[in-house]
């Protein structure tokens, strides 16, 4: 399956942007707000039409899932069941089957059967990302586009969201495309990224090239504290430390360095 | 003696049958800045709405000398401004110019008095390029940062603000955290932060743990992050607080440092 851009442009928010994404794996969409990408995840998902350049997308129609920000507001039912099935209705599935796979998809989020009668109004936000992804999983779709996912999350519900990401692309094979201004999140998900300024890629490459990327803060993007921390070590005391975003490696290299 | 700006005494709340606040105690010192965190469902937002008037409640609720009622509500909003998650909704005006004036309109200013005003803070909050711009030509970072600015415009006593600054970019969240502390300096600003991202509280003089209604922990700052605990408790510890725990066990460390400059001239002099 081919996802391609070839020097796509939509107004002024999106400049002549090449980049072909990778089936099976995640990629990441790094930008602040502003900055296009969710333009760019509507322009894949063919919602914007309009544009000029050429779109590659063997992913049709439902193949597509999108998971828009805002959990709230695009919840209109009464219940969780009724959320979930409501894609799925217009295909005509017999009861016993679609509700089958509206628990499934449940199941695959991490949530019980008795969610199933609560209303989506009355969740937590990490249950309401949780079911936004239910309600998308449940049409089975190839490619999903993830909008802003970490953004109100805590800690647990994060992590939480981190493993089942990573299930439906090791377990699922599903192609998954995040779009966030989070380079945290980034790092412990992604296997490649785009970095957007101003509708146009000003980086791009693999996890390990996002760490030593140095485009981030001219991106307006929030560096990690700790790369700037390593980066301020090497500024004023010329200690060289490996970048790296997990705090144990950081910890061996200053220990070796102090010592 | 302290002053307290606010002071909540057995206050309760309930959603249907379950309570979610019973018999909640709380005082705000008067020109604190203040974190209030808590994981999803712990009770935090729901605590910004009970302050903003918006849910009612049982018990006590003292804002500024006011009780927190429905006939005191307009003389609280002028003592304090609220923001909550969603910029978009906040803005009022057809333009930032506009949704500036507005508050300062309602409080009985003079023309000049507004121009005045609205010309001292877009310089302060960097909007001069944005003045004339309706709500859908800003990005998110723009609209939570007139969200604050308007909200602050009229110099109020207490500024809470409920997960409002996580969409500012990066420039613009330093830009906003510098402007905190400038207010809480000169002009004696009280200020509440309700927020899930740890890396906020260092900039606060006390930092509250909310978990279902209940206030868990509430210290400041030094002593919050004296050990794990919060990490214990699920919470992601801020870079600076969880590399100086590292230290401490290497003993690198004696302290937990705030700063990066702090830490590295420690390990590097």
């Amino acid at each position: 399956m081919e996802l391609k851009l070839e020097k796509v442009s939509y107004e002024d928010k999106i400049k002549n942007i090449s980049y072909e994404f990778e089936e099976g794996k995640i990629t990441s969409i790094i930008g602040s707000s502003g900055s296009g990408c969710t333009i760019l995840g509507q322009l894949l998902s063919g919602t914007i039409k309009d544009y000029e350049g050429k779109i590659i997308n063997d992913f049709k129609g439902r193949e597509i899932g999108y998971v828009y920000k805002r959990a709230e507001e695009s919840f209109i039912y009464n219940t969780v069941r009724q959320e979930i099935s409501f894609g799925l209705t217009k295909y005509n599935y017999k009861t016993d089957i679609l509700n089958k796979r509206v628990e499934d998809s449940l199941k695959i989020v991490g949530l019980n059967a008795k969610y199933l009668n609560r209303s989506p109004f009355d969740l937590s936000s990490g249950e309401k990302e949780s079911v936004l992804l239910a309600v998308v999983l449940a049409l089975n779709p190839k490619l999903i586009i993830i909008d802003d996912p970490s953004i109100y999350l805590d800690n647990k519900r994060e992590e939480k969201l981190i493993r089942l990401i990573k299930k439906l692309k090791n377990t699922y094979h599903k192609t998954i495309i995040i779009i966030t201004s989070n380079v945290n999140f980034a790092l412990s998900i992604t296997d490649n990224y785009i970095l957007l300024k101003k509708g146009k890629i000003v980086s791009k490459g693999a996890k390990k090239d996002l760490l030593t990327c140095d485009k981030l803060s001219t991106a307006q993007v929030e560096v990690p504290e700790i790369i700037k921390f390593i980066n301020m070590a090497q500024k004023n005391k010329n200690v060289s430390l490996e970048v790296t975003s997990d705090i144990k490696e950081l910890m061996k290299d200053v220990y070796r360095n102090v010592k | 003696m302290e002053k307290m700006v606010i002071k909540i005494k057995n206050m309760s709340f309930r959603y249907n049958k379950d309570f979610l606040f019973k018999d909640f105690n709380l005082e705000i010192v008067s020109n604190t800045f203040n974190c209030i965190i808590g994981k999803n469902a712990s009770g935090k937002s729901t605590l910004a709405k009970l302050l903003g008037g918006i849910l009612p409640y049982e018990g006590y609720i003292n804002i500024d000398g006011y009780l927190l009622n429905k006939s005191n509500l307009p003389r609280i909003r002028r003592s304090m401004s609220v923001c909550f998650d969603n910029a978009s909704s906040h803005f009022i005006g057809e333009t930032v110019r506009d949704d500036l004036a507005f508050s300062l309109e309602n409080l009985g200013y003079s023309k000049s008095e507004i121009s005045s005003s609205i010309e001292i803070i877009s310089k302060k909050f960097k909007l001069d390029g944005i003045l004339e711009k309706g709500p859908s030509d800003l990005n998110d970072s723009e609209k939570e940062k007139v969200m604050i600015a308007s909200s602050l415009i009229h110099n109020p006593k207490i500024l809470l603000l409920d997960e409002s600054i996580h969409k500012l970019n990066s420039s613009d969240r330093k830009l906003i955290f510098k402007l905190l502390e400038e207010y809480k300096k000169k002009s004696k600003l009280t200020i509440i932060l309700i927020t899930h991202n740890l890396e906020d509280t260092l900039f606060s003089d006390r930092i509250i743990v909310l978990d279902k209604g209940k206030v868990l922990l509430d210290d400041t700052k030094e002593k919050i992050y004296a050990d794990d605990k919060l990490e214990k408790m699920g919470f992601k510890l801020p870079f600076i607080v969880k590399l100086s725990h590292n230290l401490m066990l290497y003993d690198l460390f004696d302290k937990v440092y705030f700063s990066d400059k702090e830490a590295i001239d420690k390990l590097w002099n």
